[in-house]
């Protein structure tokens, strides 16, 4: 399944979808593979009706101006890029203005990529996830 | 706020602002189309306010002007 990005602005932007106790709420992210991790908005999950009593852990997340803590939320569903899964990790951060973040709730990180191909057409302006298969180092397919 | 328009007619009407909008009727090119429950520069402040209000389950939150600000650029 293919999905259409703008391939002239400074960021790959794409659709997701979260789906929390009180809304589902459809947002875009930047796609980050510099980022392990999905990131989201600790505004938006309260807004979609997650609460800091739903986290699951804390970690330390390594960034460009330092380390900083989060709190990781599993969501009930995730969906980007035509792929959905379900009680997913999510961090959630605070993404102030003029952090480069201003236009965006969130990253796609590396996490919702990993067992999938993903095709980025910057001619086209275009993005796939397929899944993919196990060939791997040291994986007989 | 009861009136229903597109993305597109929302990019016109609140330029580089933050946009709440019901999206009870999906679409699948990006321009949605619904109510507008809530907008304004700050992001936190219209998820913070909206959360007090009744609202639909399915909505759709976007920013109306250029994802990363001309001449500016980005280290995530």
């Amino acid at each position: 399944m293919t999905f259409p990005f703008d391939p002239t602005q400074g960021l790959v932007i794409v659709e997701a979808k979260i789906a929390g106790p009180t809304n589902n709420v459809v947002v875009h992210l930047a796609l980050d593979t510099g980022a392990t991790n999905t990131f989201l908005d600790e505004a938006l999950l309260a807004f979609a009706g997650y609460t800091p009593a739903d986290a699951t852990s804390q970690f330390e997340v390594l960034t460009a101006s330092g380390t900083i803590r989060v709190l990781e939320v599993p969501v009930t569903s995730f969906m980007a890029l035509g792929q959905t899964r379900t009680s997913f990790p999510i961090q959630a951060h605070s993404f102030p203005p003029g952090t480069g973040h201003d236009g965006v709730l969130g990253l796609l990180g590396l996490d919702f990529l990993r067992g999938h191909v993903l095709t980025i057409d910057f001619i086209k302006g275009e993005i796939t996830l397929d899944p993919g298969t196990p060939a791997g180092p040291g994986v007989t397919p | 706020m009861n009136e229903v328009m597109t993305r597109r007619e929302a990019e016109t009407l609140f330029p580089n602002e933050w946009v709440l909008m019901d999206n009870t009727e999906p679409v699948t090119d990006g321009n949605y189309r619904g109510r507008v429950l809530a907008h304004g520069k700050d992001k936190t402040e219209i998820l913070r306010q909206a959360k007090g209000q009744t609202l639909p389950r399915e909505v759709v939150v976007f920013f109306t002007g250029p994802v990363v600000p001309p001449g500016m650029k980005v280290l995530l």
